[in-house]
Formats: structure tokens, C-alpha cells, sequence
């Protein structure tokens, strides 16, 4: 591996990281508010329209091309635009060509892998347990950190390990809003592209095999955590 | 399992009656499928329109990037005569005995574009912000543009690569940067008024040769339509879209010289 290729492995993971701690901080609550559905018609109306709503939407991403998203982004990146000029307003630099908007793309992309396991995990929860732990006096976060993550772990390590491997194979997005920059937005999906159109098929061949591999070792670790804790609980 | 067994039978179904649907271009006798890279695909398909009208033969245009018209023709890809972006896949592909004839086409020209702003030279030496140029390790434009950038001492803070000169383009299209080292047939496909954009002096950069091959198995209509690119009538399409074309009949960089 080349000096450029390694700087690529780590912008990867970099970007991988910061995505997948960004979507269990937004995707975390998101999961839980669609696993919420209410039992009453009259009362729940409005809160079970707007989960029907907002479910589609989170899973959009794994129907569409990414070069729907990669546009979209573009357009909302260019600081003739709104989004884009608010971000330039802010940090003075536009959010196209930076990890920053790398971040955005991926953690838009990545967002079902993240949100659809634990929305699983949260629905599959027994109500009554935690209604015991806030009549013995629990305080919400208390019974979330306690109680609810220890019981929906396996949903949690799950949606980590997809959203971190989703992340690392992103390509269409990046290819579309990355601008190929080395530290900043050549990730290894764009470095293996690149060798390809330069006809240097053997430093493809190096970085290819090697993602490939950590793909099956994070698929074969989310099947067996899915089958040894299913087994289990 | 008999419900998946169904459905597995009515996918064959629909494939059945789809397929053909498909297939039916390729049956077609009078048929020529032509790879071109991005940058010369709106200037191929103008001609394309009028080989068609002239000749009564089909024509499909594929476009993509240099690069990956020369990877796909290598394995196998069904096309007749490739349009490259440069010379250096054409001669390659000759080498490996993968063609029966090359010849340029078109010199490419770069321009200097920023949208709103006048440009020139000294606007070019100036520039500071960010600039969208295509990949130089593999575009043609992007090496030429890497080139420029050197020779005028440009003090841009910030190169970005499009994978293409297409990319490039979009780029400051979209506001995303706000100059670029382009293609002149862009601009004037997008008809861009006289004031954003400055050609750059061609001695500025190692010339964009642009490069045809008929490949080997091609079709017997394949030369025909060589013939027409090298029409006076196209020729003058082709410098009307940018372009450079050498008029001498014998092309340099073809034959013996790699």
C-alpha cells in the first residue's frame, strides 16, 4: 500500500466513525419515536400519521441511487443556495469538498441501517418492564441507560456495525460531492476508482481484497451477534 | 416455497416478455454502438444525427470517461469505434491488438471559467479560492489543466478533481467552486457569454489529442462513419464546438511515433 492509499484507510474510518456517532445521536431518539406507536386511534392520530410519514423517508436512502442523494446534496452544498450559503455565512468555507459534508452525505445515506435494527429492538421491548422501572421511580434517562440499552444491545451493536460498514462502502455520494481531495474526501471507494481509471489494477487489487475482507468480517460478526443473542434472550 | 415458486415463474414470465424488448436494437443489421469520452458525447451525437440521415445506419452513443470506455472495451465491451479523450488508451488498445485503425480527431482546448466574474490571464494568475479541474492522474483535461496551473503560477488555495472534465464542470456550475480549468466545448454547449471565460493559450499545456479506434471485430460500417467524422462538413461542427482540428491530412500522433 502507497503512502496515499494508507491516508485514504484512515480518512475511511475517520469518516465511518464520525457518522456512525452522529447517527447514534440523532438516530438513537429517531429509532425510539417510530417504535412508539400509539395504541388509542382518537389520541395517537396525528403522532401514527406523522410515523407513517417519516418511516418511508428514513428508508428512502436504500431504494434510491446514490446519485439522487449525491445531487441533491450538490445543489443544497452550493452557496447559491440556502443550505449552502448558511453553512459559508457560518464557517466561511462551503460544505462541498470537506469531510464535514462527506459527514452529512453519508451519515443521510447510512441513516436506515442505523434507525431500522433498533426501531426493531425498541418495538420488540416489553412495555411493562419499563412502566415497572418508572413506578419504582426511574427517571427516563435512568430507565433509557439501564434498562433499555442493556435489553436492546444486541439491536445497538447491529446498527453500529451496519452503519460503519455502510459508511466505509459509500461511493456514489462521495464520487458526486467529494471533489477528490487527498485527507479530506479521498476515502478508499474513490482511491480504488482511481486506480482503475489510471490502469493501476494492482493497487486496486490490494485495496479491493482488503475491503472486501473487512466487509465479510462485519457481516459475519453482525450474523452470529444476531444468532447467539436471539438465542439467548 | 410454493408461493416463492410462484413468483420466481412470474418474474420468468415478465423477463420473457421484456427481454425482448431489449434485445431488439442488436438485431438490427444497419447498427453501429460508438463509446465516447464525456466531454466530445453532445459534438458525436450531432454527428451521429446527421450519419444517421445520410446513411440510414443506426448509431448508439455510450458515453463515459476514457478510462472506463478503455476498461470495458478490454473486456469485451460490443462496441464498434470508441471516441477517446486522449491518445494514450487508443495507443495502447492498437498495441494490444485490440483495434484496426486510429486517428485524431480533435485537440481539445482548455478554459479558464468564472461564472460572474470577467476572465482573463491576469484574473487566472490572481485566483485564490477554490478550483475544479478534472482528476490529472487519469483525464486528459486534468493533466493539461495541472499543467496551466504550474506554468501561470496559480496560487489557488484549493484544487478539487472531478473524476471527469464532466465533474469539473458541474462543479462550477452548481456554485460549488467558483472557477475551473474546463473544456471549451462545454462552454459553448452551454452557450456562457464571452466575458466568464478565457481559452487558454494551447502552448500553455501538452496538447489534449483526441483519438478515435475501430476495433477490431466492428461492424464493416464502422469506416463509414470515419469517413463522415473526417467530412469537411463535421469538421467544421467539430471547431464550431470547440475544438481544434488539424487540417493537414496526416494526423499527428498516429502511426509510428508510439
Amino acid at each position: 500500500m502507497t503512502d496515499s492509499d494508507l491516508v485514504s484507510l484512515w480518512l475511511t474510518l475517520k469518516l465511518a466513525g464520525a457518522t456512525t456517532l452522529v447517527l447514534i445521536v440523532l438516530g438513537t431518539p429517531l429509532a425510539w419515536w417510530l417504535s412508539q406507536r400509539s395504541l388509542s386511534r382518537e389520541r395517537g392520530w396525528l403522532r401514527n400519521t406523522l410515523q407513517n410519514i417519516v418511516e418511508p423517508l428514513v428508508a428512502l436512502p436504500i431504494v434510491l441511487p446514490p446519485t439522487v442523494v449525491g445531487f441533491y446534496l450538490l445543489l443544497a452544498f452550493s452557496p447559491n443556495n440556502l443550505p449552502g450559503e448558511l453553512w459559508q455565512s457560518a464557517t466561511g468555507t462551503t460544505l462541498a469538498f470537506s469531510f464535514y459534508g462527506l459527514v452529512v452525505g453519508s451519515a443521510i445515506y447510512s441513516l436506515p441501517f442505523y434507525v431500522q435494527p433498533l426501531q426493531v429492538a425498541f418495538s420488540a421491548l416489553q412495555r411493562e418492564l419499563i412502566e415497572a422501572a418508572a413506578t419504582l421511580g426511574a427517571s427516563p434517562l435512568d430507565r433509557f441507560f439501564s434498562l433499555i440499552v442493556p435489553l436492546c444491545r444486541r439491536g445497538f451493536i447491529i446498527a453500529i456495525c451496519l452503519s460503519f460498514a455502510h459508511t466505509v462502502g459509500e461511493f456514489g455520494i462521495v464520487l458526486m460531492i467529494g471533489g477528490n481531495i487527498p485527507h479530506e474526501t479521498r476515502v478508499l471507494s474513490i482511491a480504488i476508482y482511481d486506480h482503475v481509471e489510471a490502469m493501476e489494477y494492482q493497487q486496486a487489487h490490494v485495496l479491493s481484497a482488503g475491503l472486501l475482507i473487512f466487509s465479510f468480517l462485519a457481516l459475519f460478526v453482525v450474523f452470529l451477534i444476531n444468532r447467539r443473542w436471539s438465542t439467548k434472550s | 416455497m410454493t408461493s416463492s415458486n410462484g413468483w420466481i415463474r412470474r418474474k420468468v414470465l415478465i423477463a420473457g416478455v421484456l427481454i425482448p424488448l431489449f434485445v431488439h436494437p442488436s438485431c438490427y443489421a444497419d447498427h453501429l454502438r460508438i463509446g465516447v469520452a464525456s466531454n466530445f458525447r453532445s459534438t458525436l451525437e450531432q454527428i451521429a444525427t446527421g450519419f444517421e440521415l445520410a446513411h440510414n445506419i443506426e448509431v448508439e452513443v455510450s458515453a463515459a470517461s476514457t478510462g472506463a470506455l478503455f476498461a470495458q472495451v478490454k473486456s469485451g465491451a460490443p462496441f464498434d469505434i470508441l471516441f477517446a479523450a486522449d491518445s494514450i488508451r487508443p495507443a495502447l488498445l492498437e498495441s494490444e491488438g485490440h483495434t484496426r485503425l486510429r486517428r485524431t480527431y480533435a485537440y481539445g482546448q482548455l478554459v479558464f471559467w468564472t461564472p460572474g466574474q470577467p476572465a482573463n490571464e491576469t484574473a487566472l494568475k490572481q485566483y485564490k479560492g477554490t478550483m475544479a479541474i478534472a482528476n490529472p492522474r487519469h483525464a486528459p483535461y486534468g493533466k493539461a489543466a495541472t499543467d496551466t496551473l504550474e506554468l501561470m503560477q496559480v496560487k489557488s488555495d484549493r484544487v478539487v478533481y472531478g473524476t471527469n472534465i464532466a465533474q469539473a464542470f458541474n462543479f462550477v456550475r452548481t456554485g460549488n467552486a467558483p472557477a475551473g480549468l474546463i473544456a471549451l466545448s462545454q462552454i459553448k454547449h452551454l452557450n456562457v457569454p464571452a466575458i466568464e471565460f478565457w481559452v487558454v493559450p494551447p502552448e500553455s499545456y501538452a496538447p489534449i489529442e483526441q483519438q478515435l479506434v475501430v476495433l477490431k471485430d466492428a461492424s464493416m460500417k464502422a469506416e463509414l462513419f470515419v469517413a463522415y467524422t473526417f467530412d469537411p462538413g463535421t469538421i467544421r461542427l467539430i471547431e464550431k464546438s470547440g475544438y481544434l482540428v488539424s487540417d493537414t491530412g496526416n494526423q499527428p500522433g498516429t502511426g509510428a511515433d508510439r
